[in-house]
């Protein structure tokens, strides 16, 4: 019982895995806080879900999810780029926008898909578990994206995250670039929304709340936990961040906690990670302080 | 090689006053001319440099680099023509990449960027190449974040990424400003070495006249947007930094006494 709820759990962890890696590429290689995921993930499910409940090929369906994804990445770029809008708030309209547009890709709140052909239950035909699927697809896509980072393109998109006007200087356009980030980062959220579907048996349009700091919890944890430098292990750590973050939770729930009440969880969880510096800042001169003030006598 | 004329830029700010920071430029600059630059702040310096560059749109004026009229190219498209190194040595190069991520990005400023890979085994040995002849030890540390050097190391990394694929222009904003006074000599050294080495056209901004006077071939001084003093040779191989210093007084007035700090 125990143990395969621990499989679940690590099951989860690969999957959400993807969303991480394209987390990662937004937040932390780009520098741009893109919330569009919150979006871009249930639209991956919304699209498949649809596709499989009209008679479409599971993989057909998958690929269309990728698609959507990245096309929701690129209405945020659009926005920030062209528009002029702010990253932030860019990803924000982008999401609520998905909101309606997830609405009637399903016509309806949730696309139940028991019974239905699915990429999860293609492997369970030939004997694999969800974990060897997802496993399989985290992985493509972790290798996929060390190898991208270190082309001609993918040092243009470092150098972006990194100092626009550097890369601006050496003739690189940063409007493609975020567009491609963007793109690339919601196309593997889609992916994920995708995945998920077929692996829990329906597609809701609220599953993606929260995506994001979810996301960025893992991303944190896997920095936290991968100390060493390199690009490689950067995206390994996200995967490990990912599975920790997922255990994390299952922990939490199994010392009583309710599953509504993760998000408050996560949410905490990220802010006591971002103001770490703060903290130790904070720290640091009360006890420094204190120290002077038994030191020294006051005037 | 570089032909501005009639160049006019006017800065906005929020209450809707209006700045002239260039005011109808004119400036004809030949292959491998070394100018240097000097004036006040506020002069329109920077911002000559900055509408050569592309970083904004003029409100009028024509900007031809090597016969290519560029006034209406957005900044990365005419890259290809320029290096530029600017005063905040943390500008010019990307401080989480290694050098040798930083050199490859600069070395393919004229190519197209695709999925190849980024840095090849021969542009490495290039790259330790070049950096041997800074003489900064380097060319063993290719994989090393550029957020680990000197401001004075990434001055030179940023020099060098500046001119390794030949910029037909190279720019340089007071480019030693921020550095201690020993490596500003040392990064000046490097740059005319560079720039008479390898031939290259290049302005360059500074405060110190006694650098304007040794630089380069010509001397521009700049005040309220307009060029006010073009000094070419053999007038300029006569020039004392007092000289200089006289045509600075009265080319400023009475405004001069809030110069002095800076010319100290």
């Amino acid at each position: 019982m125990l143990w395969s709820a621990l499989v679940g759990t690590i099951e989860q962890g690969l999957v959400y895995g993807v969303i991480a890696l394209g987390v990662y590429i937004t937040f932390r290689i780009l520098d741009f806080p893109d919330l569009t995921v919150d979006g871009s993930f249930p639209l991956g499910a919304a699209v498949v879900a649809r596709f499989i409940a009209s008679g479409g090929s599971p993989l057909a369906g998958t690929m269309l999810a990728l698609g959507a994804g990245i096309v929701a990445g690129l209405a945020t770029g659009f926005l920030n780029t062209k528009l002029k809008i702010s990253g932030l708030l860019s990803g924000i309209l982008t999401m609520t926008a998905l909101y309606s547009v997830n609405l009637r890709v399903m016509g309806r709140a949730n696309i139940p898909l028991l019974r239905k052909p699915t990429l999860v239950n293609w492997f369970g035909d030939f004997g694999l578990a969800p974990w060897v699927l997802f496993l399989v697809v985290v992985l493509l896509t972790k290798l996929a994206l060390d190898l991208f980072l270190r082309t001609e393109i993918g040092f243009a998109l470092r150098a972006t995250g990194d100092n626009e006007q550097m890369i601006r200087s050496c003739g690189v356009d940063t409007d493609n670039m975020k567009l491609l980030g963007l793109g690339l980062s919601n196309g593997l959220a889609a992916l994920a929304g995708a995945l998920v579907a077929q692996y829990q048996g329906f597609a809701d349009v609220g599953m993606g709340i929260g995506t994001a700091v979810a996301g960025l919890a893992s991303v944190i944890i896997g920095q936290a936990l991968v100390r060493f430098r390199g690009l490689g292990w950067a995206t390994t750590g996200v995967i490990i961040g990912s599975i920790v973050y997922r255990v994390a939770i299952f922990a939490a729930l199994r010392m009583g906690l309710a599953p509504t009440d993760l998000k408050l969880i996560t949410a905490i969880l990220v802010v006591l990670a971002l103001s770490a510096p703060t903290w130790k800042g904070l720290l640091e001169k009360f006890w420094g302080g204190k120290r002077r003030a038994t030191g020294i006598p006051t005037a | 090689m570089l032909q501005v004329s009639q160049l006019r830029k006017v800065f906005c700010n929020g209450n809707g006053m209006a700045k002239v920071a260039l005011d109808n430029v004119d400036l004809h600059v030949e292959v491998g001319d070394f100018i240097t630059i000097i004036g006040s702040n506020g002069a329109g310096k920077s911002t000559l440099l900055n509408a050569i560059a592309g970083v904004y749109g003029v409100d009028q004026g024509q900007i031809r680099i090597d016969g290519v009229d560029v006034t209406n190219q957005p900044e990365h498209r005419r890259a290809h023509l320029i290096g530029r190194v600017f005063q905040d040595p943390m500008i010019g190069t990307a401080a989480s990449m290694s050098i040798e991520e930083n050199l490859a990005i600069a070395v393919k400023r004229p190519e197209r960027l695709g999925m190849a890979k980024g840095v090849t085994g021969r542009e490495r040995a290039r790259f330790r190449e070049l950096l041997a002849l800074l003489d900064l030890g380097l060319e063993d540390r290719l994989h090393e974040p550029v957020g680990l050097l000197s401001g004075g190391q990434r001055q030179a990394l940023t020099l060098l990424m500046a001119t390794i694929s030949t910029p037909k222009l190279l720019l340089l904003d007071e480019h030693t400003a921020a550095l201690d006074p020993k490596t500003a000599e040392q990064i000046g050294e490097l740059t005319r070495k560079i720039v008479l080495g390898r031939r290259l056209t290049a302005l360059m901004v500074t405060h110190n006249l006694q650098a304007a006077l040794e630089f380069g071939n010509r001397t521009l001084m700049m005040d309220q947007g307009q060029i006010v003093l073009d000094l070419r040779n053999p007038r300029r191989a006569k020039m004392t930094v007092d000289d200089l210093l006289q045509q600075f007084m009265s080319v400023r007035g009475e405004r001069f006494l809030d110069d002095r700090a800076l010319l100290a």
